[in-house]
């Protein structure tokens, strides 16, 4: 046993152990403090408790449903997958640059009645995907890829 | 027929059988000991890589020549694109960044096997049969998954163009970097497999791959550096990392890979740590391919957009089985990857860079567990949960300390320890600049505690890097009578691997300053103003002199329309800036930002214009990032260490003389001793 406490081998893997523990704590506190429990807008419609509540709804931006002001949207709806739709109201707040229709979002701010959400602040998510020349029709990526040029030549 | 696709569908398909011959004549050259065998292995790798390339020529060409019946080329080009963006068509969409990743890393295997393998009799067939492996699982996933010289059914008459997004100068070198740094990791990873298959697991595997290593490191660091540099002048955030999954995939492997620059040094001095130098070029290269699947499957945004790309599970068997196989190469050859020497003391130069590998393997840990969190809570849990970059800089802030305070205990620390009092004397030094620092910088207004240790430990850096070239620099100036220049310069010729190690150190400190001014003391403010108008910002007035539109009618973009601001302080005219936003024809709905910099060492005026409205009143957002440009002059710092430190390359051995103690020799048992 003093031969494993004086091992300096030992040591170093002891010091190693304290410092992958303090890490680990260090790491839980922050995911639990900081992580973004963001709820889908079924979630958000279904619950009514979540209003005058701080919410994080995440869904994607509705094409058409972007109103502006100033040159600025100022209001937009988001749906998620069971196409349930939350408007969001955002007067004022960085508009991220690759915001627009099916961008999905994550909105932050108020819960209200009447199926809105009083935003501050909106964080996009890019797709993380390079998507295939012709992604599957009805994808999500699909909606990215702008119509072909007609053309009467037809594929050699 | 299209010809050009139907040459380069039948140059991928070639290459494909050349990289399974690679793998069969290694194997049996090598099990029949037959030479002819063993060499046509070899040419079988070269002959890939000029498959690869011819390949890729076709996908050039069609891309200059406007060639829109291949679907690749009518999805990522159009005529009125200018020839340099074209190059950055190249690699862009799927297929095309798998292209150039499959091109750019049969060359580097080429090289590799032209190099080192004629230098490696105990592994080249194992170095050449691993390569072939990789290369055919790659070009696997080319030909039947994602093919480049797919034909679209209909011809377009134009094509759609380059996302908006990529439409940059930037995009025309940060993916070329960063897609060869992540290829560039399988060439250790082939030696470190190369040893285990062998059994040849002393220091000559690690002798061999050292410059592969830093040429990896080298070109991954630039390749991240490029990515910031490209988020914040396009991006128009105000900010140049955001701990994006598809950041987070790009700086992973780098993170391995410089550990292990740095443990194979122990490997050579003292021959401790082959277990681990062994796992960190595996991991490095398994997070590579991990990097690849993670953007383009879609895994992280949601495992429901998993299926949605059949590359994506591909690569995800792929990452499977080099985890695998790694593991259980490990674990067959543990009982022969002993140490050959133990730890002659605690406060050692080996304690040191065990513990800065520590600190760089918990960095990716972090990192990886951060990137992944939402797959794993919603697979446990139901509920998706994301971290967002307040975890990331929570929990890396005091690693990244930890980090800088190693390098200064790594570069004042000896080899093999020492007594108390001789540590006493070479730290009393360093300690006091660090003393001086904080007080410094306290009273100065620095009140950020982490911010503070940071700054100061980078002080302490520029103080033992700059002694340690003094005091080298001396010892020829009284050996040779040199001038100072002249000595500093035979510094970095005669020991550049160290000397160039303690530069990219030196970049580090720089860049951490910058990183801490520009985020921790970032200043912004919005304002929206009519024409004629002005508003303060930080102690500049802006002048909004007007809407101005501009048509450059190339590379899609319709419509500029920027804001001409007129940026004067105390009366005294300081630049005039001109941000705004760009729209393009085949993608109105995706605007993109032009972000006007006004920079100075001092700090960046970084404004971007949120949009405006019929009578022109626009929303401005303004930024000021103090210390933003030392990021990238530290960049070059640090880049240029990495290069001088490919002085390793040279054959003799460095020569000891005063004030200049010899860099790591080969030990004669190395050398001699056999395959096992």
């Amino acid at each position: 046993m003093t031969a494993i406490l004086t091992s300096r081998r030992a040591r170093l893997v002891a010091l190693l152990v304290v410092a992958t523990a303090a890490i680990s704590v260090l790491a839980f506190r922050a995911a639990g403090s900081t992580a973004s429990y963001y709820i889908t807008p079924e979630e958000f419609l279904r619950n009514e408790r979540l209003h005058d509540q701080r919410v994080r709804v995440a869904g994607r931006v509705v094409e058409g449903s972007i109103q502006e002001q100033g040159g600025r949207p100022i209001a937009f709806a988001i749906m998620g997958d069971a196409n349930d739709r939350v408007q969001v109201d955002y007067p004022k707040g960085v508009i991220p640059n690759m915001f627009g229709p099916w961008a999905l979002v994550i909105v932050e701010g108020t819960g209200r009645a009447d199926r809105r959400v009083q935003a501050d602040s909106i964080i996009i998510k890019h797709e993380n995907e390079f998507y295939a020349d012709k992604p599957p029709d009805g994808s999500i990526s699909s909606h990215f890829v702008p119509e072909a040029t007609p053309t009467a030549t037809p594929a050699r | 027929m299209n010809v050009t696709a139907t040459l380069g569908a039948a140059a991928l398909l070639t290459a494909l059988a050349t990289s399974a011959v690679a793998i069969v004549a290694a194997i049996l050259g090598h099990r029949r000991g037959s030479r002819p065998l063993l060499l046509a292995s070899r040419r079988a790798i070269y002959a890939t890589a000029l498959l690869t390339t011819a390949a890729t020529l076709a996908m050039a060409y069609a891309l200059v020549t406007n060639d829109f019946a291949i679907a690749h080329v009518a999805s990522v080009s159009s005529r009125n694109m200018q020839l340099p963006m074209r190059w950055a068509s190249l690699y862009s969409g799927q297929p095309g960044s798998l292209l150039f990743w499959t091109w750019t890393m049969s060359l580097f295997m080429a090289a590799f096997t032209a190099i080192t393998v004629p230098r490696i009799p105990w592994g080249a067939p194992h170095a050449v049969a691993t390569m072939g492996a990789i290369l055919v699982g790659f070009l696997g996933a080319l030909i039947f998954l994602a093919s480049p010289f797919r034909l679209s059914p209909v011809t377009p008459a134009d094509g759609q163009g380059l996302n908006p997004l990529l439409v940059d100068p930037g995009m025309l070198i940060h993916p070329p970097f960063l897609l060869m740094g992540l290829v560039s990791t399988s060439v250790p990873f082939a030696l470190g497999v190369a040893a285990l298959l062998s059994g040849r697991l002393d220091a000559a595997w690690v002798r061999h791959a050292r410059a592969w290593a830093l040429a990896s490191f080298l070109i991954l660091s630039i390749g991240n550096l490029l990515g910031g540099w490209w988020a914040y002048t396009v991006l128009g955030w105000g900010g140049y990392w955001g701990w994006d999954p598809v950041e987070n995939s790009a700086i992973l492997p780098l993170l391995p890979m410089t550990a292990f620059l740095h443990t194979l040094i122990v490997q050579e001095r003292r021959g401790m740590l082959k277990t681990w130098n062994l796992l960190l070029v595996l991991t490095a290269f398994a997070l590579a391919v991990f990097g690849t699947f993670n953007v383009r499957s879609g895994l992280v945004a949601s495992v429901h957009s998993f299926a949605q790309s059949q590359v994506g599970p591909y690569f995800l068997v792929l990452v499977g089985a080099t985890i695998v196989a790694s593991v259980g190469l490990i674990v067959w050859r543990l009982p022969r990857l002993h140490a050959e020497a133990d730890l002659d003391a605690l406060a050692s130069r080996e304690t040191g860079l065990i513990l800065n590998s520590y600190v760089m393997i918990a960095l990716g840990l972090v990192i990886l567990g951060g990137t992944l969190f939402p797959v794993f809570s919603e697979l446990l849990r139901g509920v998706r949960v994301t971290v967002g970059p307040p975890f990331y800089n929570e929990v890396t802030a005091p690693l990244f300390v930890l980090m800088l305070l190693l390098i200064v205990v790594g570069t004042v620390l000896p080899w093999r320890g020492g007594a108390v009092q001789h540590h006493v004397r070479r730290f009393r030094v360093p300690l006091a600049v660090a003393l001086v620092s904080w007080v410094a910088l306290g009273t100065l207004g620095m009140r950020v505690p982490a911010a503070l240790a940071a700054t100061g430990l980078c002080v302490t850096i520029g103080y033992v890097t700059l002694r340690e070239y003094v005091v080298a620099a001396r010892g020829l100036r009284s050996a040779r009578g040199s001038s100072w220049p002249g000595a500093l310069a035979g510094v970095f010729g005669r020991d550049p691997r160290r000397t160039g190690g303690y530069l990219v150190h030196l970049g580090v400190a720089i860049m951490a300053v910058a990183v801490i001014g520009s985020t921790v003391y970032q200043q912004q403010t919005r304002h929206t103003v009519s024409p004629g108008e002005t508003f303060e910002a930080s102690g500049y007035t802006f002048r909004y002199e007007d809407l101005v539109a501009r048509h450059p009618g190339v590379n899609g973009i319709e419509i500029e329309g920027v804001t001409r601001l007129q940026v004067t302080r105390d009366g005294q005219e300081v630049a005039t800036l001109e941000p705004g936003r760009r729209f393009f024809t085949n993608f109105p709905e995706q605007p993109t930002a032009i972000v006007a910099v006004d920079a100075t060492l001092a700090r960046d005026l970084y404004v971007f214009t949120q949009g405006w409205d019929q009578t022109r009143r626009a929303e401005i957002q303004v930024f000021v990032n103090p210390l933003a440009q030392w990021l990238w002059i530290g960049g070059g710092v640090y880049a240029l260490g990495g290069l001088l430190a490919f002085g390793v390359l040279r054959r003799e051995p460095v020569r000891a003389s005063a004030g200049i103690p010899a860099a790591s020799e080969p030990r004669a048992a190395d050398s001699a001793a056999g395959p096992a």
